[in-house]
């Protein structure tokens, strides 16, 4: 109950019953509680006018760095005698230095500022309001304001360096990069013998091969490597990523940010596709500012569950054909019908899938049930697996509790040989 | 300081009540009265916040009963002030425990007493006044009296609701 009404409470009770029995003692007792309520009264301020700013670190920090957030409240008011600061931290920070409260007077005109350490979970958080509860010492009542401030943090996913991820697209850009073209010209491996042509340089003569055909001189011709259009897709589906109170999620952004990364520094135009609770694109672009632009994007992202979009999606008119795709996802049986067509429709697939089986199990207890079902989901995701790499798909199976470096360096970093039979 | 008093109030309170219903004759109350203490004091320890209002409402009932059956003001009026002490200190500590280490907690907490103990004393010492004044109402002065009183502390409520 209110310590007010309380209070008020205590004193009609004991009035009546004072004057109820006509015991002038009983209306006494009620007297130290009068004046008690009555001092809380004089002493109340008569209104609060707080100003609060706020100064963060930094706007952006990658996940485990810590942030600064330095407050000043200035009370441009009347003086208030007892007052309880609390900034309203959003869930997934926490204050790891410091304190985000302050109980303390504030004089007409004066101020109070502090700082604190920030850390917290990937995403977006907004840092608007500072609770303030003032009143007088005794505590009777309380006036409570919320002080507005600017204040935003974007916690980004951590960015793995991987060395690089061969790919191969049919279809390449005309500026150079590092993917190998399939047609001769300025590069670096060998590609093909032709003849020998004004302005070659004499380096790239085939002595060999003119030594074979002494009327001709033949020269070295390279492949030559260029960027390439390449299509990120997240799966960010509920029911691919949440078991329970685990969400397998966290491994798929690491995996997103760390391939953005890569294919960007290697000169390629990236684009990255969400679809989730909704369908997030971030469109396009070539270098670091769009490599921060995918880590900013992915800040934000978080798994759900769409009506529209149940099974796997992908806007073909956002991707020119015979591009890279990149799908990110743990998969689903049903997902097979999906990749299949767009591998049929000219897309070179790389999907990487971070394996919920072990992930799941690894969150269970070791019953002979719950090994039993292990192996028989593990036996469906094999399968599927199979299928997909017969379908020309480059498939990377991720077990999560490997590190992602590990498992890009030994299944990304070597150009994928398609099983006799499969088309290019 | 706001710690130690926070402890040594509920005793106080519950020990004079107790004393002044044993030299009453009322043995059984007063037993019951210092478990009543006992359990006040575990609460407390338990940060069971709830407890010192439970325990002024008790403390006031055992006061006026205690009034009702003539005994001894002396030790029943000094055990209702600390009992209001008692729940006064324990809003305080609730809300002192959200301090941050850097906060000026001493001054905040030296106002505070000040401030307390400046009501306790003038209500006290109000009190006694009135008691000791014996002045004469008619029935009906009285009656007003005690309406405007209700009416006027009902207003201040309204208004100290109303502003927080």
């Amino acid at each position: 109950m209110n310590r007010t009404y309380f209070l008020a409470l205590l004193i009609f009770i004991l009035l009546f019953t004072g004057l109820a029995t006509l015991r002038p003692t009983v209306l006494a007792l009620s007297l130290p509680l009068i004046i008690y309520l009555l001092v809380g009264l004089w002493r109340f301020p008569p209104r609060v006018e707080l100003r609060a700013e706020r100064t963060l670190g930094a706007e952006r920090i990658k996940t485990g760095d810590e942030v600064v957030v330095t407050l000043k409240v200035t009370n441009v008011g009347p003086a208030v005698e007892e007052v309880m600061l609390e900034d309203q931290i959003p869930s997934g920070l926490e204050v790891v230095s410091g304190s985000a409260r302050r109980l303390l007077s504030l004089p007409a005109n004066g101020s109070v500022s502090w700082a604190y350490t920030l850390h917290g979970r990937r995403g977006y958080y907004g840092l608007r309001k500072v609770k303030a509860s003032a009143g007088e010492l005794l505590g009777i009542a309380r006036l409570e304001q919320e002080l507005a401030t600017d204040g935003q943090l974007f916690i980004l996913p951590p960015v793995l360096r991987l060395r690089r991820v061969a790919i191969q697209p049919r279809r390449t850009r005309i500026f150079s990069g590092t993917i190998p073209a399939r047609q001769g010209g300025a590069g670096v491996e060998f590609f093909d013998v032709r003849h020998y042509q004004p302005g070659d340089s004499p380096r790239w003569i085939n002595w060999r091969a003119t030594a074979r055909h002494p009327q001709d001189v033949f020269s070295n011709q390279f492949e030559q490597e260029r960027a390439a259009d390449v299509g990120l897709i997240l799966d960010g589906r509920l029911r691919t990523n949440d078991f329970g109170d685990r969400s397998i999620f966290e491994h798929s952004v690491l995996a997103t940010a760390a391939l953005a990364d890569t294919f960007l520094s290697a000169g390629n135009r990236v684009g990255l596709l969400f679809y989730g609770r909704q369908i997030a694109w971030t469109m396009p672009g070539y270098g670091k500012l769009q490599s921060e632009r995918i880590l900013h994007d992915l800040s934000f992202l978080e798994p759900g569950e769409s009506h529209s979009f149940g099974e796997l999606y992908v806007p073909h008119h956002l991707f020119p054909s015979r591009s890279q795709l990149v799908l990110i996802s743990p998969l689903l049986s049903e997902d097979y019908d999906v990749l299949a067509t767009l591998r049929m429709r000219g897309y070179h697939l790389l999907v990487v899938s971070p394996d919920p089986v072990s992930f799941e199990a690894a969150g269970l207890a070791a019953t002979r049930n719950n090994l039993q079902a292990k192996r028989i989901i593990h036996m469906q995701r094999v399968v599927l697996l199979r299928r997909l790499r017969g379908a020309g798909i480059h498939v990377v199976d991720w077990d999560t509790s490997q590190p992602f470096e590990k498992i890009a360096r030994s299944e990304l970093e070597q150009r994928l040989v398609l099983p006799r039979g499969v088309l290019r | 300081m706001i710690k130690v008093l926070r402890l040594i109030c509920p005793p106080l309170s519950v020990g004079l009540l107790a004393s002044a219903f044993f030299l009453g004759g009322f043995t059984w109350v007063a037993a019951a009265l210092l478990i009543l203490g006992v359990l006040w004091m575990i609460a407390l320890s338990l940060h069971w916040t709830w407890v010192s209002s439970l325990g002024l409402l008790t403390a006031y009932a055992a006061a006026v009963m205690g009034l009702f059956l003539d005994l001894s003001i002396v030790l029943i009026i000094p055990a209702a002030i600390f009992a209001f002490m008692a729940w006064d200190i324990a809003g305080f500590y609730d809300r002192l425990s959200l301090a941050s280490p850097d906060d000026d907690v001493f001054t905040l907490e030296q106002r505070h007493l000040v401030r307390l103990l400046a009501i306790s004393v003038g209500g006290v010492g109000l009190s006694v006044l009135a008691l000791s004044s014996h002045l004469k109402f008619p029935f009906e002065w009285l009656v007003i009296l005690v309406f405007f009183t209700v009416w006027a502390i009902g207003k201040v409520v309204g208004w100290l609701l109303k502003e927080g």
